[in-house]
């Protein structure tokens, strides 16, 4: 397909575990085989539980820490291969929001500094040139210009998150990935940021990639959702179809955890039993068949691949379905 | 039913860099004995300062209770020396944090700090103490107890610590529970696996509990009756349906509009426009007037906590005239 911007193949990160006497080096599994494509101009949510492998996806997406195996395709151009020169030039088409507004700024920093960085560091214009876009941005995300000479401390976490978001988009990208870009912020402020990111995406025509735990908001701003557990893309689908009918066993248990804000809403809850398996041991074949509530013996066994489920573009990597 | 908890006219004061702040001020509810009050609002509403001065936690030398009075079970808390109040906490008052690992002591095992504060408040002991610790594991749903009481908190995960920490709160049977974000630092699976526990836990001993959260789909499974916090004051107290149906304040509106739902679908969200106000420079009048979408001329002066409906209370000028906003308009983003 012509407008896919990015794609992801048998994407892999593997992470040393350091090594105890009398025992063999292990690594961690993080990432192990992520495949997806994005299209130009779409979102796509990434949720899962904490060690999942969902924000290392994109780190290793950006290559802001080297795949172990697989490959990443940006308008088809194999990012793996690329000199360190020739990804810096592509990264000006790709850059990231992080999840913690107080930790990702430099607290020595102006805010007009920490804007103008990326400019500097690719080279684009004059020091006034610089310094008009650096307020031009802060207009667009809502803060006004005359900010720019304050420091990260005299913000309040929301209005740092846009900082966040104003040097992400200072250089204009194609991709944004966003790591939790609302999960410290309190409920108002995230409705601010949320929507902020969307008027952003009309107006600059951006793709997203964006991870969250959090499945409302996921499902607010997503086009196509993936759900990950333990390294692996356990469901890929429009998001209509996934909160609709989702077809893995650990969606639907996901689905049915989330608390809803409404006393009156009666559901079948599904409760799971026990916790996340350790990566470092993942079990073999399905990696949920240890909490699964309907684990056959195939699934200790054999690794469930990706398959469509009915209709287009819902695919899901479940021994229940298929064949 | 009967009060367990008063909370009258709280006032708390603390020192800091830009004089002395209000984080609470004049802040009253009761809980009943066997409910579930949620007490929901933004960071630094003073919600968890108000736990912490029902638990007289406030840190030494920089918070202080400057007025108001708290009853515990017909007994003033605020008028108790240290002494007096350490017998209550642990044993009659309990409270689990957000952060289990913080409120562990990582250098002893999970079996020792549970039998320590069995020892202290029941007076057991060394072996009983350990068997009431292990049948306290074993009821937070907790595998192989025997040998998790040996272990020390980081060997076990996020949710695993939670249990503990129930277990520990739990240890004592204490009337009142304080509950501060127990989920909030949880993922969703884990969080339905805690709330189901506790709501079972309440069921059994018939614990009175404060739950403290920002999380509105929390509130809405957890809690029988809800205050909404502002700016250190309550502006909102309904029955949790109640709540949710029919909304008053406008800031409670704005609230519920703002988070995005599985159930339903907008394109955009609402939401409430500008931040919290800093605790040094608090507006006169309405506190939350300067973010509100119908804020007019008598919002200069501050609204009382009245009630629009039995059970039902509202620190808005319009509430009291008889609600003249509505939800509908708020979540069209007008």
């Amino acid at each position: 397909m012509s407008d896919v911007l990015l794609q992801v193949r048998e994407l892999k990160k593997y992470f040393p575990v350091q090594k105890k006497w009398f025992q063999p080096a292990s690594v961690v599994k993080a990432v192990d085989g992520v495949s997806f494509s994005i299209r130009r101009g779409e979102t796509l949510g990434l949720v899962g539980e904490s060690g999942c492998g969902k924000s290392t996806t994109g780190r290793v997406i950006l290559h802001l820490l080297p795949p172990t195996g697989g490959e990443v395709l940006y308008k088809g151009k194999h990012l793996t291969n690329l000199s360190a020169a020739e990804l810096r030039g592509l990264r000006k088409e790709l850059q990231i929001v992080f999840q913690d507004p107080y930790a990702s700024l430099d607290p020595r920093m102006k805010i007009r500094d920490i804007l103008q960085e990326p400019l500097e560091i690719h080279g684009i214009g004059s020091r006034q040139e610089r310094l008009k876009k650096v307020e031009e941005i802060l207009e667009i995300v809502g803060l006004g210009g005359h900010y720019a000479n304050r420091y990260p401390h005299e913000f309040s976490g929301g209005q740092r998150q846009r900082i966040g978001i104003a040097r992400s988009l200072i250089l204009r990208p194609s991709l944004i990935v966003a790591d939790e870009p609302v999960s410290a912020l309190d409920v108002s402020i995230q409705s601010q940021i949320l929507n902020l990111l969307q008027d952003l995406q009309e107006q600059f025509g951006l793709t997203y990639l964006f991870i969250s735990h959090d499945l409302s908001v996921v499902k607010h701003i997503s086009d196509r959702v993936g759900v990950m557990y333990l390294g692996r893309l356990v469901e890929l689908a429009p998001k209509e179809s996934l909160y609709a009918s989702p077809a893995h066993p650990y969606t639907q248990a996901l689905l049915s955890a989330a608390p809803v804000a409404n006393p009156d809403a009666k559901r079948q809850r599904i409760i799971l039993t026990g916790d996340v398996p350790n990566p470092a041991h993942p079990p073999a074949g399905c990696a949920f068949h240890t909490r699964c509530p309907h684990a056959m013996e195939t699934c200790k066994v054999v690794r469930p691949t990706l398959k469509a489920v009915d209709g287009h573009e819902h695919f899901v990597a479940c021994h229940l379905h298929g064949e | 039913m009967q009060p367990i908890l008063q909370v009258e006219r709280l006032q708390v004061t603390f020192r800091s860099d830009d004089g002395e702040v209000h984080p609470v001020s004049g802040v009253d509810f009761v809980v009943h004995e066997g409910e579930t009050l949620g007490i929901v609002g933004e960071s630094g509403c003073g919600k968890s300062v108000t736990s912490l001065s029902i638990m007289g936690l406030l840190p030494k030398g920089i918070g202080r209770v400057s007025g108001g009075r708290i009853w515990f079970q017909g007994r003033e808390l605020t008028a108790m020396t240290p002494k007096e109040m350490q017998k209550i906490r642990g044993n009659e008052i309990a409270m689990i944090f957000q952060e289990p690992m913080t409120s562990l002591n990582p250098v002893f095992t999970v079996g020792e700090q549970l039998d320590e504060q069995i020892r202290l408040h029941l007076g057991l002991s060394k072996r009983e103490a350990r068997q009431r610790s292990v049948e306290m594991l074993r009821t937070v749903g907790i595998p192989r107890a025997e040998e998790i009481a040996k272990e020390y908190p980081h060997q076990l995960s996020g949710g695993m610590r939670q249990r503990v920490m129930i277990a520990m709160a739990m240890s004592c049977s204490p009337k009142l529970l304080i509950a501060d974000e127990p989920t909030t630092a949880l993922d969703v699976t884990i969080q339905a696996q805690i709330l189901d526990l506790m709501r079972q836990l309440k069921e059994r001993q018939g614990t009175s509990i404060i739950f403290i959260t920002h999380d509105l789909g929390v509130v809405a499974e957890m809690c029988d009756r809800v205050i909404v916090m502002y700016a250190g004051q309550v502006i909102e107290e309904a029955p949790v349906r109640e709540l949710f149906q029919h909304p008053q304040h406008p800031y409670t509106r704005g609230l519920i509009a703002s988070i995005p739902t599985l159930d339903q679908q907008k394109s955009r969200l609402y939401s409430i426009r500008g931040t919290v106000p800093h605790p040094a420079k608090m507006p006169a009048g309405c506190r939350f007037a300067p973010r509100c979408d119908y804020a007019q001329e008598m919002c200069r002066d501050n609204p009382p906590l009245k009630e629009v409906e039995a059970g039902h209370r509202c620190r808005c000028w319009l509430a009291e005239k008889g609600g003249t906003t509505d939800v509908g308009r708020i979540a069209a983003g007008s």
